[in-house]
C-alpha cells in the first residue's frame, strides 16, 4: 500500500509517495495551469517511477492520496473567484466595503509609506449583488425584527437576476441566534437550486461582524472553482483505478476528505506552506523535537512556522493579504527575502538592501546567464564559491553573477566583489532571523530552545548562518526537503476544529456550563474527522480543548489547552503562568479576575492505520570521501572547502565545516564550526556550537 | 520653533557615516523589528478597545537628545509627541528628580508634548555603562483620565482646569520599580482605573522589550555604534528629504481652514497657513491664525508641530523613511503663543487633535498639493493627494446599565471619513485619516456586546464625496440608540466641520460633505451643533455622519461612465450625478455640462481648450506664466499681469453658493450662513479651476502666489 502525497506550486508539482515498507519515492513536474491535473499526474508518475512501479499501480495501490492545492488562492490573487452575492442584515450592506475602515493592514509592504497606494481590500463583488433583509437578533439572541419570507425571496430575486454562482449569508448576531441564517438558506435552496451556499455561524461562529462576513464571502467566492476542481481530480484518479481515501490539506492543520473540504473551501487557502508546518511537526515527532521553528526559503520568500510543546500554533489575527479570516489558521509568517530577493544600494543613505523586489524565474538571477544584471542572494552565493550547480540543466554563470556584484554594490561601496557578496548574505540572513525572531519571542519563546527544521529550494545554502545568528544549536535538512509540503500533506492526520466567540464571563461562574460546551464541540470535531463507513471499528480520535481566556477587561487572549477534569484553580493557575511566559515574570494581576471569551476543540486522527515511515539511505557506501573540494569564501578569505555527494554519504558520518554537500536540486552549506550528521533516514542534522556563535555576523562591525 | 540636532548625535556623525553598508542595513531591520515588538506588546497587554481595535496608540525610538527616529504606522502624532516629552524631561529632570537606569516617566501634559490630555505617554531612558544612549517610549488613548465628563473629552469647559487636568511628567518607575504612590495617584482620578492599570503595564512592559533588546544590540555591536546607526538612520533621510524639496518649486502657498465651536460658544475660530518653500526647506507660518479659545479646541505647540510634521511626512514622503526626526530638520513652524495653534496657559486643549491639531493637517496637506501641482515632473504631480476631513465625527456614550454598572467609552465610528481623491483615482472610501493610517472602527457586534446600545445601521454615505474628475472618498454613516439601558445613557458628540466642510479639495475638485450629529424622534432628525452633551431617551436615534473626501479637479471633468457606475454602486445619487457632475442619468450629459459651462460664464459660450496645455513658468495644473502674464494653460486665456501681489483668483470668474447647497440640514443650521463656498473659473474656457470655503465677508484666500 502506499500514501501519496502531492503539492502543486506555481511553478512545480511535487510529489511523494511513501511505501508501507519505509521506501520514499519523490518525484516533480511542471504545474499545468490549464488543467492542473495533468501535472498532477506526472509528478505522481515520476515519483511511482523512482519506486520502479507504474502511475496506474501506486494510484490502484494507493490507500491515501493527500493534496495540497493553490486552486483557492490563485483564485483569490489572481481575481477570477465566482460572482457572489451576499445577504446580510439590511442598514448593514456596506460592512465589507467599509472594511472597519482598514486601508493599510495587509497591504504590500512598499505601500505602506505611500498614501497615494492605500486602498481597501479589494471588493470581490460588485455592491449590487450585496442585498440587505429586513430582519435584526440583538446581543442576547432576542429577535427585535423578524425575518420575512416574502423579502428574503425579493433579495435572492436580486440575485438571480445577478447570475450569482455562489451565496454568502451573514447576518448580524447569527452566532447568538442562527435561526434567520438557517432560514434564509432553506430559501436559497428553493430559489437558487444548485448555487453554493456559504453560512456565517457555520463557517466562523466568531463574534465580529466584518470578519465573520469577510470570511464567509471568501469561502463563497473560491467555492465553486474549488469544487468543480476537487471533482474533477476524484474523476481522473478513479478513472485511473484509486480507491483510497482522497484527502485535501487545510489552512487549519490536518487534512479534511475531499468531499467535505468543498463545503469549506476557505481552508484551503494556505494549503501548500501549512502542509509544511505539519510536515516538521510530524518529522519532530519521530525525531524527537517537541519545538520546531519551521523555515522554508523559497525563490521569493521566507516563511516561518512554528511547534511548540508538539502542537501547531494558530494566528491569533490570521489575514490572507489585507483580508481577514475569522477561522482558525495555522500562524506563517512571511517575508519577501528568497534566493531571488534583488539587492541594491539605497541611493543617500547608503544602506545595502535585499529585496523586497524579486528576479523571478525569468529572466532570474545574474548567475541564470539570461542576461539579468541586478544581483541577488543566489549570485552572492555564487560569488562565494557556495553554489555550482542548482539541478538541472541549468548551468550557472559566476562570471556574470560577480560583475552584477561589482557594478552594482562592489565598486560604488570600494569593497571586493567577495565582500559585497558577503554583504549580501549577511542582510539577508539578518531579514530572516529578524522574521524568525518576530514567530519565536514575540510569542514567548526563546529561538535557543528550537530545533530549526530548513527546507525549500534555497534553505540549505543559508539555515546554518541565519540559525547561528539565533543561537539555534541543531538545524535538520529532512530527506524529503525539496517536496517538503508533498511530503507533509501524506504524513498528516485528519483533522478538524469546532470553534465558538463566547460571551465574555468570569471563569469562577463559566464552569458551569462549560463542560457541556466541550463536549458539544467535541462531538462536533469527533464527527468531521470520524466518518461512517471506514471508522466502524473506531478510529484512534486524539481530542484537544482549548479554552480562550484573558484578564478581565483585557481585550487580547490566550488559548489554553484544557483537560477532561475543569477546575476553575487550575485553570487559572495555566493562565497565569502562560501569561507570564509571553509577558514577562511578575506580570499577571494577582486581582484581576479571568474571563472566557472563547472555546475551541480539535480532533485528529489518523487517516490510514499506521505512522509513515521513512527510510530513504541505503547503507551502501562504506566510507565517507569527498568528490572534489573547491575554494570558498569563509571569514573574510577563501579557503579550499571538501565536496560531498549527499546521494552516496554514509548513515552516521559527520562533516565538518566549512564543507559543501551537494544535494539533488540545492547545496548544503556547511559553515565553519558546524558539523553535518547524516541520518539513516536520510535527513541531515547540522550542530551548530551553542555559544558563542560561530558564524554569527563579526560583533564589531567593520568601519570603513 | 527650529528643530536642533542633538549633541549626541553630532558626535556619533562621524562614527556613524563610517558605518558599512550591511551593518547599517542589518541594525535598521533590527531596531524597526523592536519596535515592532514593542507596540505588539502594548496590543497584548492592553485593556482598552481603542488602543487595540482602533490602533490609537503608537511606540517609538528616540535618540538621547530626543529626536523620533522609529515610530510604528499607528497614530503619527503620537510618534512626534514622545520625543517633545524625552526633550522636556532632559530639560528639567537631569538633577532632580534625575534620570536613572530603569526610570520611566509618565505624562499627559499637553504643554509638554501629549496631544490631548486623554493620550498617556511613558517614555524610558535607555542607558548603556551608565551612559544615556536612546529613549523608549509609547502615547496609549486611554479611555478616561479623570475631570468632569467621562471620556474626558469635556465639551463646555471654559478653561483647561474644567478639564481632567494634566499631568506633568512624573517618575512612575523608579530604578525599574513601579512606584506605588505614584501609580496610586495617576488611577484615582480615572473612572476606568482597571483599563487604564492595564495599559499601563502594556506600556511599561513595552518600554522593558525595547531597553532589553537595545542593549543586547549594544553589547553585541557597542553603544556608539547603535548611536552612530541612529543618527545616521536621521540624517540620511534628511538628505532625501531636502533632496526631494530641491527639485520641487520654490513659491507661497495658503490656505485657511475653520473650526466651528468652542464648546462654550459657537465662534469660529480660523486657522491660517502661510507656507513657503524656499531651496530645501519649509516655514510653515501660522501666526495669523485666530486667538485661541477658552478650551477643548486649541493645541499647545508641540501637538501643532507634530501634525505639520505628520502632514508632510505622509504626503510628501512616498517612498521615504518614515523617520519623524528627519522632516522635522526641513521645517520651521511659526506659531504665536496665545493662538488657537499655541495655547497658552490657562487654555484647555481635550479635544484639540481632532480640531485645531487636524485642521493643521489639512492646511499643510493641501499647501503640498498645491507645491506638487506646480511642478513640472509628472511624478511629483502624481502624489497629490487631496485632504481627508479635518474632524472625526466622534462621540463618548456613558452611563449605567440596568444592574448599575457604569459604562463609558469614545466611539469610534468617526474614523471612516472619506479619503482625499488623488489625481488617478478616486479617494478611498471611508478611509478615514491619513495621520491615523491604521486607525479602524470596532465592530458593531463588539460594542453592542459591551455597551447597551445597538445600532440601526453602519453604510457608506451617498453623495459625501467632493466631487472633482477624480471624487473623494464616501464617508460613513452611523445610527444607534440606547438598547437595555438603565436610568442614563449619555452621549457627548463632538466634531467641527459640521458647517464649513474642512476636507478641501484642490486642483478645482471640491470639498468633502461635511460631518453632522443628528437625533432622531418620532421619525423626525434635528441637526444637533458641532459640540453637545444630551442624555438619549430610549425611543431616540443618535446620527453621526462622516465627512466624505476631498476631490480633483473640475467635477465636469469627470467620465459619464465613472458617475454611471458610482449611481449604480449608490455611492452618488441621481440627483448628486445632475447636481455635482452635469449628468443625467439616463439622459444628454453632454448638453447638460454643456450648458452648465455656458453658465458659469454668465451666458457666454466658453473658448475651447488647446489641444496641448500651453507652456511656460507653471503656476498650476490650471495656470501658468508666459509674457509677464498668467494665462490659463488649458486655453490659454490671459488672466492678469503676473506680478507678485496680483490677486489671481479676481481675474477669475466667481461662482460663490451657501457651504450647504448639497446637503440642507446643513443650509438650516443657522451658523452655516456664516461661511461662503467660492468657485472660481477660467473666464475663458469655464474651466474651474480652484475652490475655497471661507468666511462670508472675507477676501479671496490667495491660495497661490506668482513668484518674484
Amino acid at each position: 500500500m502506499y500514501r501519496i502525497g502531492v503539492d502543486t506550486g506555481g511553478t512545480f508539482t511535487d510529489c511523494v509517495i511513501v511505501a508501507d515498507d519505509g521506501r520514499v519515492g519523490i518525484g516533480k513536474a511542471l504545474s499545468t495551469h490549464r488543467d492542473l491535473s495533468v501535472g498532477i499526474c506526472s509528478s505522481i508518475e515520476n515519483a511511482a517511477h523512482t519506486l520502479g512501479i507504474t502511475l496506474d499501480r501506486a494510484l490502484q495501490d494507493a490507500a491515501l492520496l493527500a493534496h495540497a492545492t493553490t486552486v483557492g488562492i490563485n483564485a483569490l490573487l489572481t481575481g477570477t473567484g465566482a460572482h457572489v452575492g451576499l445577504i446580510t442584515t439590511a442598514g448593514f450592506e456596506n460592512t465589507i466595503a467599509i472594511a472597519r475602515g482598514n486601508k493599510v493592514i495587509g497591504i504590500e509592504e512598499r505601500f505602506r509609506t505611500e498614501a497615494t497606494r492605500w486602498q481597501k481590500p479589494p471588493l470581490l463583488l460588485p455592491r449590487r449583488s450585496i442585498v440587505g433583509v429586513s430582519e435584526r437578533i440583538d446581543a442576547h439572541g432576542a429577535v427585535l425584527e423578524s425575518l420575512d419570507d416574502a423579502d428574503v425571496r425579493r433579495a435572492l430575486s436580486v440575485l438571480r437576476d445577478r447570475d450569482v454562482q455562489a451565496v454568502a449569508i451573514a447576518l448580524l448576531w447569527s452566532i447568538v441566534d442562527p435561526r434567520h441564517e438557517l432560514r434564509v438558506a432553506e430559501l436559497a435552496a428553493q430559489e437558487l437550486p444548485g448555487v453554493h451556499v456559504t453560512l456565517s455561524h457555520q463557517l466562523a461562529p466568531r463574534i465580529g461582524e466584518y470578519e465573520r462576513t469577510m470570511t464567509a464571502v471568501l469561502n463563497a467566492y473560491v467555492a465553486p472553482l474549488v469544487s468543480v476542481y476537487i471533482d474533477k481530480l476524484r474523476d481522473v484518479f478513479a478513472a485511473r483505478g484509486f480507491r483510497g481515501r482522497f484527502v485535501v490539506n487545510q489552512s487549519s492543520g490536518g487534512v479534511q476528505d475531499a468531499a467535505r473540504i468543498v463545503h469549506t473551501p476557505i481552508d484551503t487557502l494556505n494549503s501548500g506552506p501549512v502542509a509544511g508546518v505539519c510536515a516538521s511537526l510530524d518529522l519532530g515527532r519521530r525525531l524527537g523535537h517537541a519545538n520546531v521553528v519551521a523555515t522554508d526559503v523559497g525563490g521569493t520568500s521566507f516563511d516561518v512556522g512554528l511547534v511548540a510543546d508538539g502542537r501547531l500554533q494558530y494566528a491569533q489575527r490570521p489575514m490572507i493579504g489585507m483580508y481577514p479570516l475569522a477561522t482558525s489558521v495555522v500562524d506563517l509568517t512571511s517575508i519577501g527575502t528568497g534566493g531571488g530577493s534583488i539587492a541594491w544600494l539605497e541611493e543617500t543613505t547608503g544602506a545595502l538592501r535585499v529585496g523586497p523586489q524579486s528576479a523571478g524565474a525569468d529572466p532570474g538571477p545574474a548567475c541564470y546567464g539570461r542576461g539579468a544584471r541586478q544581483p541577488t542572494v543566489t549570485d552572492a552565493a555564487v560569488v562565494l564559491g557556495y553554489l555550482t550547480q542548482l539541478g538541472g540543466t541549468l548551468q550557472l554563470d559566476p562570471a556574470a553573477a560577480r560583475d552584477a556584484i561589482d557594478t552594482v554594490l562592489a565598486t560604488p561601496l570600494g569593497v571586493s566583489v567577495e565582500q559585497a557578496a558577503d554583504d549580501i548574505l549577511r542582510v539577508a540572513n539578518a531579514q530572516m532571523a529578524d522574521l524568525v525572531r518576530r514567530s519565536t519571542v514575540q510569542r514567548g519563546h526563546d529561538p535557543a530552545d528550537f530545533a530549526l527544521y530548513a527546507y525549500g529550494g534555497a534553505a540549505p545554502q543559508y539555515a546554518g548562518r541565519y540559525a547561528a545568528e539565533l543561537g539555534v544549536a541543531e538545524v535538520v535538512i529532512p530527506a524529503v526537503a525539496s517536496v517538503f509540503s508533498a511530503y507533509g500533506a501524506a504524513a498528516t492526520d485528519l483533522r478538524a476544529t469546532a470553534v465558538i466567540d463566547v460571551r465574555p464571563e468570569n471563569i469562577d461562574t463559566a464552569c458551569v456550563w462549560l463542560p457541556t460546551e466541550l463536549d458539544r464541540l467535541e462531538s462536533q470535531a469527533r464527527t468531521q474527522v470520524a466518518t461512517d463507513s471506514d471508522r466502524a471499528s473506531g478510529p484512534i480520535v486524539q481530542v484537544e480543548r482549548r479554552v480562550l481566556l484573558r484578564f478581565a477587561r483585557q481585550v487580547h487572549s490566550l488559548p489554553i489547552v484544557v483537560g477532561t477534569s475543569l477546575g476553575v484553580a487550575d485553570l487559572s493557575a495555566t493562565f497565569r503562568q502562560e501569561y507570564e511566559r509571553l509577558v514577562g515574570a511578575g506580570t499577571a494581576f494577582a486581582s484581576a479576575g479571568i474571563e472566557i471569551v472563547g472555546i475551541s476543540v480539535e480532533a485528529s486522527a489518523p487517516v490510514v492505520d499506521g505512522a509513515a515511515v521513512t527510510r530513504t539511505r541505503h547503507h551502501a557506501a562504506p566510507e565517507l570521501i569527498p568528490v572534489g573540494s573547491r575554494a570558498a569564501w569563509f571569514d573574510g578569505a577563501f579557503a579550499d572547502c571538501a565536496i560531498y555527494d549527499g546521494a552516496s554519504v554514509p548513515a552516521g558520518s559527520r562533516i565538518n565545516g566549512p564543507a559543501f554537500v551537494e544535494l539533488p536540486t540545492t547545496t548544503l552549506v556547511v559553515y565553519p564550526g558546524q558539523v553535518a550528521v547524516q541520518e539513516s533516514t536520510g535527513d541531515i542534522r547540522l550542530l551548530l556550537p551553542r555559544s558563542p556563535a560561530a558564524y554569527a555576523p563579526p560583533s564589531t562591525p567593520r568601519l570603513l | 520653533m527650529v528643530h536642533q540636532r542633538s549633541e549626541n548625535g553630532r558626535r556619533a556623525r562621524d562614527a556613524g557615516r563610517a558605518l558599512d553598508a550591511a551593518t547599517f542595513e542589518v541594525l535598521r531591520h533590527r531596531l524597526w523589528a523592536i519596535n515592532d515588538e514593542a507596540a505588539v506588546t502594548i496590543g497584548r497587554v492592553s485593556g482598552s478597545p481603542i488602543a487595540t481595535e482602533g490602533n490609537d496608540f503608537n511606540s517609538g525610538l528616540m535618540t538621547a537628545g530626543g529626536e523620533t527616529v522609529i515610530a510604528g504606522i499607528y497614530v503619527l502624532v503620537h510618534a512626534a509627541a514622545l520625543g517633545r516629552v524625552v526633550r522636556d524631561v532632559v530639560e528639567n529632570y537631569c538633577d532632580n528628580p534625575g534620570i536613572n537606569p530603569g526610570d520611566m516617566f509618565l505624562t499627559n501634559d499637553t504643554y509638554v508634548g501629549a496631544p490631548h490630555q486623554a493620550d498617556v505617554i511613558v517614555i524610558a531612558p535607555i542607558f548603556y555603562d551608565g551612559e544615556l544612549i536612546a529613549w523608549t517610549g509609547s502615547c496609549v488613548h486611554q479611555a478616561d483620565v479623570g475631570g468632569p465628563v467621562p471620556g474626558s473629552i469635556t465639551v463646555g469647559a471654559r478653561n483647561i482646569y474644567e478639564e481632567a487636568l494634566p499631568i506633568s511628567p512624573i517618575k512612575i518607575v523608579e530604578r525599574g520599580v513601579m512606584r506605588a504612590d505614584i501609580e496610586r495617584e495617576y488611577l484615582h482620578r480615572s473612572r476606568t482605573p482597571e483599563l487604564n492599570r492595564l495599559d499601563l503595564l502594556g506600556q511599561i512592559a513595552a518600554n522593558r522589550v525595547q531597553t532589553e533588546r537595545v542593549t543586547e544590540l549594544c553589547t553585541r555591536y557597542g553603544a556608539g555604534t547603535i548611536v552612530a546607526e541612529l543618527d545616521r538612520m536621521i540624517d540620511a533621510t534628511e538628505q532625501r528629504v531636502r533632496d526631494r524639496l530641491r527639485a520641487l518649486p520654490d513659491g507661497t502657498w495658503r490656505h485657511v481652514g475653520f473650526c466651528e465651536h468652542d464648546g462654550v460658544e459657537d465662534k469660529v475660530y480660523a486657522i491660517r497657513l502661510t507656507f513657503i518653500k524656499q531651496g530645501d526647506r519649509l516655514i510653515l507660518d501660522f501666526t495669523e491664525s485666530s486667538d485661541q479659545a477658552p478650551a477643548l479646541i486649541n493645541t499647545a505647540e508641540p501637538t501643532t508641530s507634530g501634525y505639520a510634521m505628520a502632514a508632510v511626512m505622509t504626503v510628501l514622503g512616498y517612498d521615504l523613511p518614515w523617520t519623524p526626526a528627519a522632516f522635522w530638520r526641513v521645517m520651521e513652524v511659526r506659531t504665536r503663543p496665545g493662538s488657537i495653534v499655541h495655547a497658552v496657559m490657562p487654555a484647555g486643549m481635550s479635544m484639540g487633535v481632532t480640531s485645531a491639531g487636524q485642521e493643521v493637517r489639512t492646511s499643510v496637506n493641501v499647501c503640498i498639493d498645491r507645491m506638487l501641482d506646480a511642478s513640472d515632473d509628472p511624478v511629483h504631480r502624481a502624489h497629490i493627494l487631496a485632504s481627508c476631513s479635518s474632524s472625526s465625527a466622534t462621540s463618548t456614550i456613558s452611563g449605567a446599565f440596568p444592574d448599575g454598572r457604569v459604562f463609558a467609552t469614545m466611539l469610534l465610528d468617526g474614523v471612516t471619513s472619506g479619503m482625499g481623491a488623488r489625481t488617478f483615482a478616486d479617494g478611498v472610501d471611508t478611509g478615514g485619516v491619513i495621520t491615523s493610517p491604521a486607525g479602524m472602527c470596532v465592530n458593531v457586534e463588539v460594542s453592542e456586546l459591551n455597551y447597551p446600545m445597538r445600532y440601526l445601521w453602519r453604510r457608506e454615505r451617498i453623495d459625501s464625496g467632493g466631487p472633482g474628475t477624480y471624487r473623494g472618498g464616501v464617508g460613513a454613516d452611523n445610527a444607534y440608540a440606547p438598547h437595555h439601558a438603565g436610568d442614563r445613557f449619555g452621549s457627548t458628540m463632538f466634531a467641527h466641520g459640521t458647517e464649513p466642510p474642512t476636507a478641501s479639495g484642490v486642483l478645482g475638485g471640491e470639498p468633502g460633505m461635511q460631518n453632522a450629529f443628528g437625533i432622531e424622534r418620532g421619525g423626525i432628525v434635528n441637526k444637533r451643533k458641532a459640540k453637545e452633551n444630551v442624555d438619549l431617551a430610549a425611543d431616540e436615534v443618535f446620527h453621526n455622519w462622516c465627512a466624505g473626501g476631498g476631490g480633483i479637479g473640475d467635477p465636469l471633468d469627470r467620465e459619464v461612465e465613472n458617475v454611471l457606475r458610482d449611481v449604480d454602486d449608490g455611492i452618488v445619487s441621481i440627483e448628486g450625478a445632475r447636481r455635482d457632475y452635469g449628468v443625467i442619468v439616463d439622459g444628454d450629459s453632454a448638453a447638460e455640462r454643456a450648458q452648465r459651462r455656458y453658465d458659469r460664464l454668465g451666458g457666454r459660450v466658453p473658448i475651447p481648450r488647446l489641444d496641448v496645455a500651453l507652456e511656460g513658468h507653471r503656476l498650476s495644473s490650471g495656470l501658468t506664466v508666459q509674457d509677464a502674464t498668467v494665462h490659463c494653460r488649458l486655453c490659454g486665456a490671459a488672466l492678469c499681469a503676473a506680478d507678485p501681489g496680483v490677486d489671481i483668483k479676481a481675474a477669475l470668474v466667481l461662482q460663490q453658493s451657501t457651504v450647504g447647497y448639497r446637503w440642507p440640514l446643513v443650509d438650516d443650521s443657522p451658523g452655516a450662513a456664516r461661511f461662503v463656498f467660492r468657485r472660481f473659473h477660467c473666464p475663458g474656457c469655464a474651466t474651474q479651476l480652484d475652490t475655497e470655503v471661507n468666511l462670508a465677508d472675507a477676501p479671496f484666500v490667495q491660495s497661490l502666489e506668482v513668484p518674484r
